[in-house]
């Protein structure tokens, strides 16, 4: 059985943003939701290990909880603005929800499957588990896994109301690993293995202020808070700085869980 | 567990609900037909100034077997879901009747859920949009309902199951790479059974985007036709039950077929038009046929994406044109008794490939009258039937921002 290796790991939020000269040409048009992604992205594939792929051979997986959702109000306010038939065509593009694999696509040359899974509990995991499967089905040989949330300022605004709380919650930003095949003792940050997720029915205010979700297990922290992207930002930490993971031959499992379900993953530096 | 013929991804249910008709069979008599249910947009779904038809979904969703399906589950109605759900709903009840599987069975097991769409994720509540820009303070009942209204979730919310869920936004390839994404999901172990597809409504939004881009035809669509002016939207859903052939085969149920093979890639080229030769869609179908383990000459039919725009039309053939034989491989599109229905397409597509293959014969594409002679291959036009021996048929679909998905799908007599 092919072993997956995580070989590169990143994360920046808006704070610490930067775009690459070459590619602020490009993105002129793009909106928040494919720049963070792009910048991911880029910065993921640049501190991986230079090893040379067929364009075919690597894809790109990203998992959103609500994707590009401003881009979506502000085509359906042209549309309210402009009138019918004169919605905007850039707006539109945009606001559908794979525009920014497309992106990631055209701007590094990829030309691998690319997959955007939206889901309320864990897309970033979602989507991690969709490249090994891909990888070890043979379809590519290298994936960069993204997790990417923008700002909502209506979705705020309805969180803030409906928690009673003043302050937003969420920071825009993104997070992304780099899976390849290779050998576990002499590349990459660790091994990923097998990967569950369990996913329980639950109330719409459970998934927006993501009650108790945690990690279990290990020397993880604890409460994630109530970002779309805490668990991301978790995982990626740890797995640059070997975090919960102890060396050896044994695989770690790292056990997420919250009101709406849970999640496990093996890994081994 | 790594896929062996035990654990490869058998069909055991189909379910369908869209223009075409209220079931798979009412769907293959109206693609038999010819049947082009194409008309304005009913008031019921939204009103428009605009004058570009749409393939409607029949407004009575409560079939048979979805009306069964809710009895069985202790549900009333489904009113505190979206339209969308309304539409995968028929089509899941209708696979699960065909799969013979009590819901007491399904909740034992863990049940992945795997719906690809594209409207049915956004938030368009224009009254709702309107009153907060205004600063107004809206109750929230509308954002409640959108974040109750992700199809995956409210299929297990509903059926009082359990397992992994994906909705896939990949555009018009979502149907299509959700079924991919649950045979891997079998075949490594991931669920026990999988339902998996596209579902996609209707809306008001994507009706003026697409016809900002200048994408829409005013008159029924005629895919591959020398005069096509380009798609008609549509909506509905289209899904496949799926097990492992290990555990099909232990409980005696009939199979359907298998899903052989999947393959996806990027054209890398532009965000909403395909590449002029089909650059992804070629790398996509040697990738899905080179995981099937079959041969082109061994593709009976390929049910196109076929949606009627030039662009679309063009690089579609040009690209099956280097891989196939028009004279062994039957070349159609359903859209023109479908109407594209976006992220519903590809599971709507599987559908009809399985069945074209299990009845040994598939029809020609509606609307189709006089194929562009332009084209590298002269796909099967309006009126005409083709039949065949072979087992293996090509499901495929090409969506904005470059994708494109392949399934080779086995079928059984």
């Amino acid at each position: 059985m092919k072993q997956i290796m995580v070989t590169s790991a990143c994360s920046l939020t808006d704070d610490n943003l930067v775009i690459d000269e070459q590619l602020e040409g490009q993105l002129r048009r793009a909106d928040h939701f494919a720049t963070l992604a792009v910048a991911c992205g880029q910065a993921a594939l640049k501190n991986g290990p230079e090893k040379e792929y067929a364009k075919d051979r690597i894809g790109t997986f990203i998992g959103t909880t609500y994707g590009p959702l401003e881009t979506n109000f502000s085509s359906l306010g042209s549309l309210i603005e402009q009138g019918e038939g004169y919605i905007s065509p850039t707006l539109f593009s945009h606001s559908v929800y794979n525009s920014a694999a497309g992106y990631i696509s055209r701007l590094f040359g990829i030309h691998g499957q690319a997959l955007t899974i939206t889901t309320y509990t864990w897309p970033f995991l979602t989507a991690l588990n969709q490249a090994r499967l891909s990888i070890l089905a043979g379809r590519i040989d290298k994936a960069l896994v993204l997790g990417v949330e923008t700002y909502s300022e209506l979705l705020s605004d309805a969180c803030c109301r409906a928690q009673g709380i003043e302050k937003p919650i969420w920071r825009p930003g993104a997070g992304a690993m780099v899976l390849e095949t290779g050998n576990e003792f002499s590349s990459g940050l660790c091994a990923l293995g097998r990967m569950d997720i369990e996913e329980t029915p639950c109330e719409s205010s459970i998934l927006l202020a993501r009650d108790n979700e945690e990690w279990t297990g290990q020397d993880l922290s604890g409460g994630l808070g109530s970002h779309p992207l805490a668990h991301v930002y978790d995982l990626i930490d740890g797995v640059t700085d070997g975090r919960g993971m102890a060396a050896g031959n044994d695989w770690q499992t790292w056990n997420c869980r919250a009101s709406f379900g849970s999640v496990s993953l093996a890994l081994r530096r | 567990m790594t896929p062996t013929s035990d654990n490869i991804a058998a069909v055991t249910g189909t379910g369908s609900f869209c223009a075409g008709g209220r079931s798979v069979q009412e769907l293959w008599q109206t693609l038999a037909a010819s049947g082009v249910n194409c008309a304005p947009v009913p008031a019921r779904l939204f009103t428009t100034a605009l004058d570009y038809p749409v393939f409607a979904a029949p407004g009575d969703y409560l079939t048979p077997d979805l009306q069964a399906l809710l009895a069985e589950a202790g549900l009333v109605s489904l009113d505190s879901v979206s339209r969308t759900i309304h539409l995968a709903m028929a089509a899941i009840a209708e696979a699960i009747a065909q799969a013979g599987i009590p819901l007491t069975a399904l909740r034992a097991q863990r049940v992945g859920i795997a719906i690809g769409t594209t409207v049915g994720c956004t938030f368009h509540d224009e009254e709702y949009y309107s009153a907060w820009r205004r600063g107004d303070n809206p109750p929230l009942d509308p954002v409640s309902y959108f974040l109750n209204c992700n199809i995956a979730e409210a299929v297990h919310r509903l059926l009082k199951t359990h397992g992994p869920t994906a909705v896939v936004t990949n555009a018009c390839a979502s149907g299509t790479d959700a079924i991919g994404m649950a045979k891997d999901w079998l075949e490594h172990d991931f669920c026990d059974i999988a339902i998996a597809g596209g579902a996609d409504e209707l809306s008001r939004v994507a009706y003026n985007g697409f016809a900002s881009l200048m994408l829409l035809s005013n008159q029924p669509c005629q895919p591959f036709d020398l005069k096509r002016k380009g798609l008609n939207l549509g909506e509905g859903a289209g899904v496949l039950l799926l097990e492992r052939f290990a555990d099909a085969r232990a409980r005696k149920h009939p199979i359907q077929g298998f899903v052989r093979g999947y393959g996806a890639a990027s054209d890398a080229f532009h965000p909403t038009a395909p590449h002029p030769e089909g650059r992804g869609l070629k790398m996509a179908l040697k990738a899905a046929m080179q995981e099937a383990a079959v041969s082109p000459d061994q593709i009976a039919y390929i049910n196109c994406h076929g949606t009627g725009t030039k662009a679309n039309d063009l690089a579609e053939t040009t690209a099956l044109a280097t891989l196939f034989n028009p004279d062994e491989t039957a070349i159609a599109s359903s859209k023109g008794v479908t109407g594209h229905t976006l992220g519903a397409a590809g599971g709507i597509e599987a559908v009809l490939t399985l069945k074209s293959l299990h009845e040994g014969s598939c029809h020609g594409t509606a609307g189709c009258l006089q194929p562009d002679p332009d084209f590298a291959v002269t796909p099967l036009p309006q009126g005409m039937k083709r039949e065949f021996n072979g087992h293996y048929g090509i499901s495929e679909s090409l969506a904005f921002g470059g994708g494109n998905a392949v399934l080779v799908l086995e079928g059984c007599a």
